[in-house]
């Protein structure tokens, strides 16, 4: 990332939490309906409280934000991109795969998806050796050997020893699901 | 204490040690990840899991802060300074023998303290009402400044956060739906576990994932000395200055264990003669600190079972497991359930003199955990966070509301932003709401009520002077500052 959009982003990021404040005013009044009891007793008044400490934790976010960058001004050391917390920001750690974290998130969402129709057992497996892969073992007969004990030992501990009903999936999933618990 | 809890506890003990020896494998991210085993557990059992996981978790920290200068935890960030020292001087197997005596020693003295101290604390707060007990979870949501790592006015969004986040759902007090926007799921609210689950140990996974995922660590280190007599005469009196100093420090409300560790760096170099070889590899710059750490990990229990109130983020998920469990920590529990609390108090006492005894030959067997490559941990844990989230209610939606939050930390971790508080607003939120509101049901609606009470205001300035304290800190040193100048300068 240049350093211009790195500080694009850090100038942005104080205005994001008062705007996350206000977002969650809007959701509490659109969420929890009117009462007619006391104001302090009713439903709305602590998810209210809770969205105004929100926003007035942004405001003062973007306030500090603000008096940093005025000190950047008079001070060119401190023109550095820095967080809002007014410190300087954290170098970005040796990266070596730069998606990663984005194709790991994919994975895992497909994997919830396809949990209650492929079952546990086959759904764990697949996942597990797709983000063995991911992760960075290039080995197949590794990938294969970890995914196979933690498929077993997570189906022993939760499936069988402590009666959770692992999802079994639907049609010819099931047949393979039952041989398993 | 029956065999089966014996044997659980040695268990934990291991777990413990394991979780603190891999760095990027952290207290919290064990106590939260090991939670879902704790289901079909007795209650007794379940806490000794999770206890002795959290205390053990610190003690492990050292290995990798003295051998390759990455703390295994927070906690363990101030024994880097001259335990890596000494091992870069060839005394890596001192500076890990002094760690283990320092540590179990430490530990020890505070777990004492604890089966002290939290009883009269405990029957004090017996003599609470609602209004108190508001006072006493405002006091606990104070101390995020001390979870923030200098960001306050993040921690205090983090807060709100978590306070509104708890909300969703059935209102405790009418039953109205709030914010569950006609999604059935949300209904009985968002769940704790995968809440944390998400905002712990998913964003660990997905930031290591962009790393060398193939890396393991040169693990030499020579021989361990604990029991030496150069030990216990070098670093003795550091060792049992370090422990009270660190217990006091975990007593108080939102102190924690790495303030403890701090205090207990400074301490052993001001207490010390030649001050100049701390920094170059001096034992009691390791003894300090690792004694204080673990110190205060166990007495940040204290609070917990006497009040319930959290002193750190550990504690605070703590806190949840106790509900999820069907406790309420705090002054009630003491009485009501003497004989669990007891058993957990021994079960960590035992679990120090264990780790103590068995630590030595323990690690060699742990350092050769740090040759599997994360690529092969990184699977198994992300196996772990879903089926964890899912036995909870045997909901895939607690899988997604997992995921989502997993996304979520992994956002805020990128920008500093303190998690810890989230759980703390997430978990102390709906004790103070419910609390905030039978004390004004019992009051007739007088809000004046947490105020007329002497212990409830008492407490409540105190949060306030917690919470206030460091948004008025620069301002203070400001007019301190030139004051002492003009005095030394006369």
């Amino acid at each position: 990332m240049n350093r211009t959009s790195r500080r694009q982003r850090l100038q942005l990021e104080p205005l994001v939490w008062t705007g996350l404040g206000v977002v969650a005013l809007i959701v509490v009044i659109a969420g929890v309906p009117a009462s007619t009891a006391t104001a302090l007793q009713t439903p709305r008044f602590w998810p209210t409280a809770a969205a105004v400490i929100m926003l007035v934790a942004g405001l003062l976010i973007a306030s500090n934000a603000l008096a940093g960058s005025r000190r950047a001004l008079s001070d060119p050391v401190a023109a550095q991109p820095q967080d809002s917390s007014g410190k300087p920001a954290a170098a970005d750690p040796e990266v070596l795969r730069r998606y990663n974290h984005l194709l790991l998130i994919g994975i895992i969402a497909a994997y919830v998806a396809a949990l209650p129709y492929l079952g546990y057992v086959v759904a764990t497996f697949v996942m597990a050796w797709v983000l063995a892969w991911t992760i960075g073992v290039r080995k197949i007969l590794s990938a294969t050997l970890a995914s196979i004990t933690y498929v077993a030992l997570t189906t022993v501990i939760f499936g069988i020893l402590m009666n959770v009903p692992l999802p079994r999936g639907r049609g010819p999933f099931v047949e393979i699901s039952t041989f398993f618990f | 204490m029956s065999l089966e809890n014996l044997l659980i506890l040695v268990l934990a003990t291991l777990i413990g040690l394991l979780g603190g020896v891999i760095p990027g494998v952290s207290g919290p991210m064990m106590v939260v990840v090991f939670l879902p085993i704790t289901y079909a557990f007795e209650p007794t059992q379940a806490f000794i899991l999770l206890t002795v996981i959290y205390a053990a978790s610190v003690y492990g920290g050292m290995v990798t802060a003295i051998l390759f200068r990455a703390p295994g935890t927070p906690e363990s960030s101030m024994t880097v300074l001259d335990g890596y020292a000494m091992a870069q001087n060839g005394q890596a197997g001192r500076a890990l023998g002094v760690g283990i005596l320092a540590s179990g020693t430490g530990a020890i003295i505070a777990t004492l303290a604890m089966i002290l101290l939290t009883p009269p604390l405990a029957a004090l707060a017996m003599n609470f009402s609602s209004a108190e007990f508001f006072a006493i979870a405002l006091l606990g949501l104070s101390i995020v400044a001390s979870l923030s790592s200098g960001q306050v006015s993040k921690g205090v969004f983090g807060v709100g956060l978590g306070m509104l986040l708890a909300s969703i759902g059935n209102d405790p007090m009418t039953a109205t739906q709030r914010m569950t926007f006609n999604v059935a799921d949300l209904g009985a609210g968002l769940e704790l576990i995968p809440v944390m689950i998400g905002l712990f140990a998913i964003p660990e996974v997905l930031r290591r994932s962009r790393l060398d995922t193939n890396l393991t660590f040169n693990t030499k280190y020579g021989k361990v000395e604990v029991w030496s007599r150069r030990n216990l005469t070098s670093v003795g009196p550091t060792v049992g200055r370090s422990g009270v100093i660190g217990t006091a420090i975990g007593i108080l409300p939102g102190a924690g264990a790495v303030t403890a560790a701090i205090l207990g760096y400074t301490q052993a170099v001001r207490f010390s003669r030649d001050k100049s070889r701390f920094g170059k590899g001096d034992p009691r710059g390791v003894a300090g600190p690792e004694s204080a750490n673990n110190a205060g990990a166990v007495g940040s229990l204290v609070p917990l079972f006497a009040l319930g109130i959290p002193g750190s983020a550990t504690t605070a998920i703590l806190i949840g497991a106790f509900i999820l469990h069907g406790f309420q920590p705090g002054p009630n529990l003491m009485t009501t359930q003497s004989t669990f609390v007891y058993t957990i108090f021994a079960a960590i006492l035992v679990a120090n003199v264990l780790a103590l005894i068995f630590a030595k030959p323990l690690i060699r067997v742990l350092i050769n955990v740090l040759n599997i490559p994360y690529a092969l941990l990184g699977p198994a844990i992300v196996i772990f966070c879903i089926i964890g989230s899912y036995s909870l209610r045997n909901s895939v939606f607690d899988v997604w509301v997992m995921l989502l939050f997993g996304v979520v930390g992994y956002l805020l971790m990128k920008y500093n932003f303190p998690v810890g508080t989230i759980v703390l607003g997430f978990v102390l939120g709906p004790i103070a709401e419910s609390n905030f509101r039978r004390a004004l049901m019992m009051s007739g609606g007088d809000a004046t009520v947490f105020l007329t009470r002497p212990i409830s205001l008492t407490i409540i300035l105190i949060a306030a002077a917690i919470l206030v304290y460091p948004f008025i800190k620069p301002l203070v040193s400001r007019l301190v500052t030139p004051r002492t100048s003009k005095a030394l300068d006369a």
